[in-house]
């Protein structure tokens, strides 16, 4: 398990990350969210030591993740290539610094993603970039594998087989992986956890099935028009009134039972997705 | 099972990644002296000089040595170039290798694109001369292979000095163009530092030397390029190794220096604006030093012709517009445009402090030594020391220099000593008039150098000692008008003519 105790970072006098704690879980996939700004890429250089940090531990199992550093692989927004190298010269560059790194398994992903490796990078296009990078990193066999917005910019199709690849990675070899990105309907469906970094620190890191239990979106239809005051005092992250019909988020079941005291003749539980859960959430926050 | 691969040596990938360089470099040195010897030969060019009767020595390294010294400050900003790129930052520091190690990696590999192919080219050049060269030519300038490994010796442990300004440039600053400006500052200051003593010590209006210190020779050993050049030129082989090896040492502290910098390095400043602590002063300095050295150097009253290149008036303002444009440039992006007058103005203040301190310490230097000439009651002594414009006198040296083809000619050496009242009278008439004519010579700096650099204007060294023999006064001047011409001529001719003044050189006739 990758531990992150205490992390401060700052950029001259701007306060990035502060007392930043939190625990990813091996072989799990974890979606990094949070608003811009909110310091998601600066936590995945920090931990892939592209910015040394000014306080704090980052380790795993107990030992400096310095002493990890083969087994974990980075992959920048900005996708790196030697200039004129095509993807299989850049084999050439990681495989002198990953020994783990597997050309066979390499060859079976240029399979896998349709991918032309005899194309000098630069003449390819923005998603074939990102394409070529992913490929290399997964050949560099990683154990821990930070994703900085490596799924944008590809296509619907490559989006999948790239899911899937890493889906399988994790059954069959554990690895842990960490996609930071904004796009949250993406990675509803690949991740098995969220964690949202806001105001310098990690708020919170659960499970999908802990965020669905946890958040709650339900209608109540009321007889006649509903008063705002009636919720202004209840545990709510969030309520819309429109006449009869009130709209309501809270998070935990506190809520429920006092809800029911305003006599709704109608409770219809609805159905919320991550960026529900996010938007949410962040006004919550930032409300506080 | 998959097969899984070793560890490949990272410098087969930087073979591949900077092959266009590697190939680049090796054709650079390769021309620069195993084939400019080759074609030497075809051309006779090693024949008897036309002045001095001697041979050029073949094995002057000269043209390798520049070459070598250009490649090494452009060599830092190709292999480490990846530094002023974030995606390349994110990639090199996030693989599983140390900074340092990968630091070292890459400058060594930059530094093995160099010393590979300059070796090679020494070999080549070895072989040619000894091959090839006229009978008469391998006599009188033997080259050999202990010569040969004392060369490489050098050049190799020199070449690491060479690297070092561009180095440290690269780690001080966030952006290629900072970079290249910080590169060039650095790879000047030697120069700029030998430029403000020599200004204060020897060069102005009428160059007397504070103290020892301050001459060409004394200062010499801070400009480590030329100190390549010097030792690589002349006839006896190699030259200079007690300062080659003082700088070596200096490199490698450097070293160490730049691989903490290295280590300690901020990607997130990565094409900010952000400086180290020093930029701007260092920047501001040297710019501003090269400047006033030029305005000064210009004086019609610096009667001693030498060739300096912060002396070229077009050099200077070039320098100066160009420097006065990036300065504004970088202010409004670093302090924002409503700031820029009292930054400016701040800025200004401070280098305008140091002008007039500048000013005030040359105006002390002309009016208590430049002008003043002795009465006859102080002198028990006069030396007269006359050579041609190409002779390189050192004020109270005792070393003769004299230099040989292809870099100059030789030149004759008279002295004479005077003792008599009368005599002594006329040394210092002379000297008084050679003042008065140049104080009041409309002639600009430029004129002056052209002038003697191409009229071969003899010059005069005049010493006066007391009862003592302590030196009072030491000037050297050119002398371009007639009657002070015929009164050296009467002075000087009284002095013998000394054929065995050199050990290593006899001229046929004199």
């Amino acid at each position: 398990m990758l531990n992150i105790v205490n992390l401060n970072k700052s950029f001259d006098q701007f306060r990035v990350l502060r007392d930043l704690n939190w625990s990813i879980p091996e072989g799990q996939i974890i979606g990094l969210i949070g608003s811009n700004g909110a310091g998601k890429s600066t936590l995945l250089r920090c931990i892939s030591n592209v910015y040394s940090y000014d306080s704090g531990t980052i380790e795993i199992n107990g030992k400096d993740v310095q002493e990890h550093r083969e087994k974990m692989f980075f992959v920048s927004d900005e996708p790196f290539y030697v200039n004129r190298f095509t993807t299989r010269e850049m084999t050439g560059f990681y495989q002198s610094m990953y020994p783990d790194f597997d050309d066979r398994d390499y060859l079976r992903l240029v399979e896998l993603f349709h991918f032309d490796q005899t194309k000098p990078i630069h003449m390819l296009s923005k998603g074939l970039k990102r394409q070529s990078m992913l490929i290399l990193a997964l050949s560099c066999q990683p154990e821990y594998l930070l994703l900085d917005e490596s799924f944008d910019g590809l296509d619907p199709m490559m989006r999948l087989t790239l899911k899937r690849e890493l889906i399988r990675r994790v059954e069959e070899n554990g690895i842990s992986v960490v996609i930071s990105s904004h796009n949250i309907r993406e990675l509803e469906d690949i991740c098995d956890g969220m964690a949202l970094i806001e105001n310098h620190s990690i708020q919170f890191t659960k499970t999908l099935e802990e965020l669905s239990n946890s958040y709650h979106k339900v209608q109540l239809g009321y007889r006649e028009a509903a008063n705002p005051a009636w919720f202004a005092d209840l545990p709510l992250l969030k309520f819309e009134v429109n006449n009869k019909i009130v709209t309501v988020f809270y998070k935990g079941d506190e809520a429920t039972a006092l809800l029911e005291q305003t006599k709704p003749v109608l409770i219809n539980p609805l159905p919320l997705s991550m960026e529900e859960i996010f938007v949410v959430e962040m006004e919550a926050i930032h409300y506080e | 099972m998959s097969n899984v691969s070793k560890k490949k040596p990272y410098i087969l990938h930087l073979l591949r990644q900077y092959r266009a360089f590697v190939l680049l470099f090796a054709v650079i040195l390769l021309v620069s002296h195993p084939l400019i010897l080759f074609f030497q030969k075809r051309s006779e060019l090693m024949s008897q000089s036309y002045y001095t009767g001697m041979y050029f020595p073949p094995f002057s390294l000269a043209a390798l040595t520049i070459a070598v010294i250009g490649l090494c400050i452009v060599m830092p900003f190709i292999v480490l170039g990846f530094i002023y790129n974030k995606s390349s930052m994110d990639a090199y520091f996030s693989m599983p290798i140390k900074r340092v190690t990968l630091f070292l990696k890459h400058l060594g590999f930059g530094w093995l694109m160099i010393l590979v192919p300059m070796l090679v080219s020494l070999v080549l050049g070895f072989v040619i001369y000894q091959k090839m060269s006229i009978p008469i030519v391998l006599a009188s300038s033997p080259y050999s292979f202990l010569l040969l490994l004392k060369q490489a010796g050098l050049l190799s442990i020199g070449s690491l000095i060479m690297i070092m300004p561009s180095t440290l440039a690269i780690l001080c600053t966030t952006n290629l163009f900072n970079g290249m400006i910080y590169a060039v500052v650095l790879n000047v200051f030697p120069y700029l530092i030998r430029s403000v003593w020599n200004l204060f010590a020897q060069n102005f209006l009428g160059y007397t030397r504070l103290e020892r210190v301050g001459t060409e020779r004394e200062l010499g050993w801070l400009e480590f390029h030329s100190l390549y050049i010097e030792a690589f030129h002349g006839t006896e082989g190699v030259a200079n190794v007690i300062e080659i090896l003082l700088w070596f040492v200096v490199a490698v502290a450097l070293l160490v220096l730049v691989c903490r910098l290295f280590a300690t390095h901020h990607v997130e400043r990565t094409n900010s604006n952000y400086m180290v602590k020093g930029f701007y002063p260092v920047v501001i300095t040297s710019f501003g030093i090269i400047a006033l050295v030029g305005v000064l150097g210009a004086s019609r009253e610096t009667s001693r012709f030498r060739w300096d290149v912060f002396t070229e008036e077009m050099f200077i303002y070039t320098f100066a517009v160009g420097f006065i444009v990036y300065f504004v440039v970088q202010i409004v992006r670093r302090q924002g445009l409503p700031k820029i007058l009292p930054v400016i103005l701040s800025y200004v203040a401070i280098f305008a402090a140091a002008s007039i301190l500048c000013w005030t310490l040359s105006g002390t230097v002309r009016d208590n030594r430049g002008r003043q000439v002795l009465s006859s009651n102080q002198v028990a002594k006069a030396r007269l020391i006359s050579a041609a414009a190409t002779y390189d006198y050192v004020e109270g040296s005792s070393k003769k220099y004299i230099y040989y083809e292809p870099w100059d000619m030789t030149s004759l050496w008279v002295e004479q000593e005077f003792r008599s009242k009368e005599e002594i009278e006329q040394v210092l008439t002379l000297q008084q008039n050679l003042i008065t004519y140049w104080i009041d010579s409309e002639q600009t700096k430029g004129e002056a150098m052209e002038f003697y650099a191409y009229s071969n204007v003899p010059s005069v060294q005049i010493i006066y000692e007391d009862a003592e023999g302590n030196v009072l006064q030491a000037r050297l001047y050119y002398i371009t008008t007639e009657p002070e011409m015929e009164l050296a001529t009467e002075l000087l001719g009284r002095a013998p003519y000394k054929p065995d003044a050199y050990s290593d050189f006899k001229p046929e006739s004199p």
